[in-house]
């Protein structure tokens, strides 16, 4: 059973080390008005709950890199990330406009987010790829890339030759590559900064 | 795509000396080149982040949580409701107001019933997905194992019974071989024979087979939840939904909807 209140410090090292009273207490006390705001905002609930998890993504990205200093409540800086991580998707996806009354949470530390933002959305984008090709392929390329030999792959997956598990990864890359390239949205995540000014207006 | 097969062979380190020289030259001059092997790698690195997946894991188990917290809590309020409607009721005040509060109750009890309690037939239908056989089909075969693989074309095709004859056979001669009793036992969901479906998924269990386990402990589960063995299907999906595999969520997710 959880706390029924964190200090921030502990939020912060409850999701360092994926204490999951500490990502309940998280969705309690910050999911219900993030929808609120989301949904004020030309956006629905699915919207709030997918960019709610990637701004938790992000944060946890942040913690374990050590690159995260609080300089305001952990609530109040959640709300900046994930007021200008819908911004940016309004802004690029829609071209709608949103009102924001609270400027003053915009500091040049939240500014500095975009990038870790662009990563999440990559990565996202990455895993909506990844989770597009079979369930084996996604096995097979995991299982490599955790360190796993071939010949330990090749009797995990029970394949008839070593051979065939080296064909059957060059394959299953391939496709995934292949399908990141062809997203549409590839270009623009690609670099940490495109051509587009991201740069918080002032309403 | 030739530029991106060279990528993966440079990456994977299935490339001879002079061809990772000539490449690494062109690597150097073409930018499509070094900007598709960055993407690589980024790829590379975001499924090697196992800490990463695991949070993803553990964020979706807490949204979960909370989602669960919240329909309780609405039932809770629906049930004041209700207990206020009653006494308003019998002190024979505001009527109307209270008949339309409870018909709104009763309808949204019921929807919610409808919505939240799926049949099993209902659940099965929505977690049920054929095993895809993409990946033995396409290996380069012996002899041996010629039957193994036209039954499984058979299988991947669609043709159920000419699959399940030929799976039969196999299994006449060598009632060890997992595979076949694999996918007859998915080819059985597919022509609804549940029983036999189970036989076979079982079979795999009990020899612990590696490589079909993960999924024969699904698609058994299913089988038990289609013909309501629902302590049987309980207990199966308990057992997948307590490790860190690819069914977890969808097990737990049916955990919760099965009556």
């Amino acid at each position: 059973m959880g706390k029924e209140n964190y200090t921030d410090l502990e939020i912060i090292d409850g999701i360092r080390g994926q204490d999951s009273d500490v990502l309940l207490f998280i969705y309690r006390n910050n999911f219900r008005s993030v929808k609120h705001y989301i949904e004020n905002n030309s956006g629905s609930e699915k919207d709030a709950e997918d960019i709610f998890q990637d701004v938790l993504i992000t944060l946890f990205d942040k913690i374990r890199q050590n690159s995260l200093t609080l300089q305001c409540s952990f609530h109040t800086y959640l709300f900046s990330v994930l007021k200008i991580a819908w911004l940016r998707q309004l802004m690029y996806k829609d071209q709608k406009t949103v009102s924001i009354e609270n400027c003053d949470e915009y500091s040049n530390e939240t500014l500095g987010l975009m990038d870790d933002l662009i990563k999440t959305e990559r990565r996202k984008m990455f895993l909506q790829h990844f989770n597009e090709i079979s369930y084996d392929c996604q096995k097979i390329i995991r299982l490599i890339l955790q360190g796993y030999s071939i010949t330990e792959v090749t009797k995990v997956m029970g394949y008839l030759s070593e051979q065939h598990t080296k064909n059957r990864r060059f394959r299953c890359k391939k496709n995934l590559i292949e399908r990141i390239l062809k997203n549409p949205n590839y270009k623009e995540l690609s670099n940490e900064r495109t051509g587009k000014d991201y740069s918080v207006p002032r309403w | 795509m030739k530029e991106l097969e060279k990528i993966i062979q440079y990456l994977d380190g299935d490339m001879k000396v002079e061809e990772k020289q000539l490449f690494e030259l062109e690597l150097k001059s073409n930018p499509m080149i070094s900007q598709q092997l960055r993407l690589t790698l980024q790829v590379d690195q975001l499924l090697a982040d196992n800490e990463l997946f695991t949070f993803m894991e553990n964020i979706q188990i807490a949204k979960k949580q909370f989602e669960n917290e919240e329909l309780s809590a609405l039932n809770e309020d629906n049930k004041d409701i209700n207990s206020k409607f009653k006494q308003t009721f019998f002190l024979g005040r505001k009527f109307l107001t209270a008949a339309a509060v409870i018909l709104v109750v009763v309808i949204s009890s019921v929807v919610y019933n409808i919505i939240s309690v799926p049949t099993n037939d209902r659940l099965f239908k929505q977690y049920y997905q054929k095993y895809d056989a993409d990946i033995l089909t396409r290996s380069t075969v012996t002899n041996d194992v010629n039957a193994l693989i036209s039954a499984i074309q058979q299988y991947d095709k669609g043709n159920y019974p000419i699959a399940i004859a030929k799976f039969e056979e196999i299994l006449k001669i060598d009632n060890n071989n997992t595979t076949a009793h694999f996918f007859v036992g998915v080819s059985y969901i597919e022509t609804n024979d549940y029983e036999k479906a189970i036989k076979n998924l079982s079979f795999i269990i009990d020899q612990n087979d590696t490589a079909f386990i993960e999924h024969a402990e699904w698609y058994l589960a299913l089988c038990y939840v289609k013909i309501k063995q629902t302590s049987k299907a309980n207990k199966l999906l308990t057992k997948i939904a307590g490790r860190q595999t690819f069914y977890k969520l969808m097990a737990m997710d049916v955990l919760k909807k099965l009556k």
